[in-house]
């Protein structure tokens, strides 16, 4: 005989609510518990609340390792209280979503009590993020194809532009950069999209968190941002979007993203018929601050550096050598270090103090150094024209790599 | 996705035939002094079959001031010659040699991956023609080969532009002697 399973009242108020979304379906679990729930993405940004606190940035510290598909005790840290509760990891098909999260206010009550509700509620709450998710996807193909035109100039008319970009509530009349993260050793074989995603979604949070739309695409391993001119100070704009470029690259360091993610940023445009031109721009600039190592290197800041690197290779090795050769052979002779020394004296614009701190060298020790250099290439370091020479066969050998 | 056309070129098979740049120029009716496809000796017995290879940065398009090249979706990176004033800033830029100025039209032409071909499905005429194989072309989107490379030893760098090609590198060739 088969035997009549029960299923609780509680599933089938959850399941009903689950269907208007994921914000009633907690405010219903609230209810059902007596606590506030909260639910976050997997950086641990919230994602919607019952709780009336301060909680735009909170950090949850698990007690023990997060395992699948059960509860764990945890500490909820917001701006202003520590409090205690559970967590329970939001995935579905092994895509992690998120976390549900129950503080508790009072003291801490016995997990098993609370862990099926959580479960059952986490995974509604996955599969109403899922279908968000792949709304969100298919609203962004017709975006993807419009971004796409953009940034190669297939749209030739201003207008057709403003009008496109208004249906997604973009303001095009305003002048706007962009901005391209990668991967530091993508190849065009790089199709890793879970790694992608996690790049654009840190992106995106810092679009939002600087209080702008975020119009961003996903364009084989390149997340591209385009970000309007808010800030109507350039200098004052320069500042700010530098600042989230580090923002970004931070965020990824502080997940440990591997590969290392880098970018490049192109000149503002007033005409959003140009704007290809700051995409093609931020991705010299990308490529270039790669091989100089600059955090976010500006296309308007590369000059020297490009005029350099699209030279004849040949030509370059011969002034680098005509430059650095004689120290070079020095160096090697004498098994010494003064090509370093000079590197770090004209990374330091010439600089005596600064390079001798860089260095952890006495000034005067730097001084008999830079005199050696000087008899050695026989020039003198004060003069302008010879530290032009010498800036550039170090940029030389930093942007065709050698040795 | 869109699809991302591309060229897969193998040096080992290249054997310097020009079928690829005779079906070019018979394709498109380039005139006289105008290849969009060459075929360069890069050492004894390799060749490198070579055109506009439809960068993904291409800096003919970055430093055009009138605005007269475009991306379609699929990849082909596209003049119009009505909009070209023959500045002849794309020559000068791009490393490949792809953009051709005409002296007689004042206009640059550039091979334009044979596109009314491949609207119909076909591939272009220079792969059709190719009696080797060594010339493909292939969906960069897709294409997955741990033995493919992204460049080739005399081949320009590819850095900054990232050519839509993808090369199988010469393999060291065996000398077999007969004894006698």
């Amino acid at each position: 005989m088969i035997k009549q399973q029960v299923i609780p009242d509680f599933v089938q108020e959850l399941l009903t609510e689950s269907s208007k979304g994921v914000e009633p379906l907690i405010q219903k679990l609230s209810t059902l518990l007596s606590c506030p729930i909260l639910v976050t993405d997997p950086f641990y940004q919230l994602y919607c609340s019952t709780a009336h606190l301060d909680m735009n940035e909170i950090v949850i510290i698990p007690n023990k390792e997060f395992e699948r598909d059960s509860l764990s005790s945890c500490e909820i840290s917001t701006r202003d209280t520590i409090s205690a509760g559970f967590v329970a990891p939001i995935s579905l098909h092994q895509k992690h979503l998120g976390f549900l999260v129950m503080i508790c206010e009072d003291n801490m009550p016995d997990a098993a009590l609370y862990e099926q509700a959580i479960l059952f509620t986490a995974s509604l709450c996955a599969l109403q993020m899922q279908k968000k998710l792949e709304i969100k996807q298919e609203k962004g193909k017709f975006k993807d194809a419009f971004l796409f035109d953009l940034l190669y100039g297939n749209i030739k008319k201003k207008q057709d532009i403003i009008e496109y970009g208004a249906l997604w509530g973009w303001n095009f009349t305003v002048p706007h950069q962009i901005i391209v993260f990668s991967f530091v050793q993508y190849d065009q074989f790089f199709t890793d999209q879970e790694k992608i995603n996690i790049l654009l979604q840190l992106v995106e949070k810092e679009l939002i968190c600087q209080q702008l739309n975020p119009i961003i695409m996903i364009k084989q391993a390149q997340v591209i941002a385009v970000v309007p001119q808010h800030n109507p100070d350039m200098e004052q704009f320069t500042l700010q979007i530098q600042a989230f470029a580090n923002n970004v690259l931070s965020q990824a360091e502080k997940i440990k993203l591997q590969p290392q993610i880098a970018c490049g940023l192109g000149k503002v445009y007033a005409n959003p018929a140009e704007l290809f031109r700051s995409y093609q721009e931020a991705k010299v600039a990308f490529e270039l601050g790669v091989l100089l190592k600059t955090r976010t290197p500006f296309f308007v800041e590369l000059g020297l550096e490009r005029i350099l690197f699209n030279h004849d290779l040949q030509d370059l090795k011969e002034y680098y050598d005509h430059c650095l050769g004689a120290l070079i052979r020095y160096d090697r002779d004498h098994e010494g270090n003064l090509l370093e020394t000079l590197e770090t004296l004209a990374a330091h614009q010439f600089d005596m103090g600064k390079t001798a701190a860089a260095i952890f060298l006495h000034r005067n020790t730097l001084r008999y150094r830079i005199k050696k250099i000087e008899e050695i290439l026989n020039v003198k370091l004060d003069d302008l024209n010879v530290r032009l020479n010498i800036i550039a066969a170090f940029k030389i050998k930093l942007l065709r790599k050698l040795s | 996705m869109f699809k991302r056309v591309g060229f897969r070129f193998n040096a080992d098979e290249c054997i310097g035939c020009r079928a690829c740049e005779i079906a070019c120029k018979n394709e498109n009716q380039t005139p006289t002094g105008i290849q969009w496809r060459k075929v360069t000796k890069l050492a004894p017995e390799i060749y490198l079959s070579h055109s506009c290879f439809h960068c993904d940065s291409p800096e003919c398009f970055r430093v055009c001031p009138e605005r007269a090249f475009s991306k379609r979706q699929d990849g082909i990176v596209q003049i119009d010659e009505n909009i070209c004033t023959g500045c002849q800033l794309c020559v000068t830029a791009c490393p490949y040699g792809a953009p051709q100025f005409n002296p007689e039209t004042k206009k640059v032409s550039k091979c334009q991956m044979c596109y009314q071909r491949q609207d119909m499905d076909l591939v272009p005429a220079c792969v059709e023609a190719c009696t080797t194989g060594a010339l493909k072309q292939v969906d960069l989107n897709t294409f997955s080969d741990e033995n493919a490379v992204r460049s080739l030893q005399g081949f320009a760098d590819v850095t900054i532009t990232c050519p839509s090609v993808v090369f199988y590198p010469v393999k060291p060739k065996k000398r077999y002697f007969l004894a006698t």
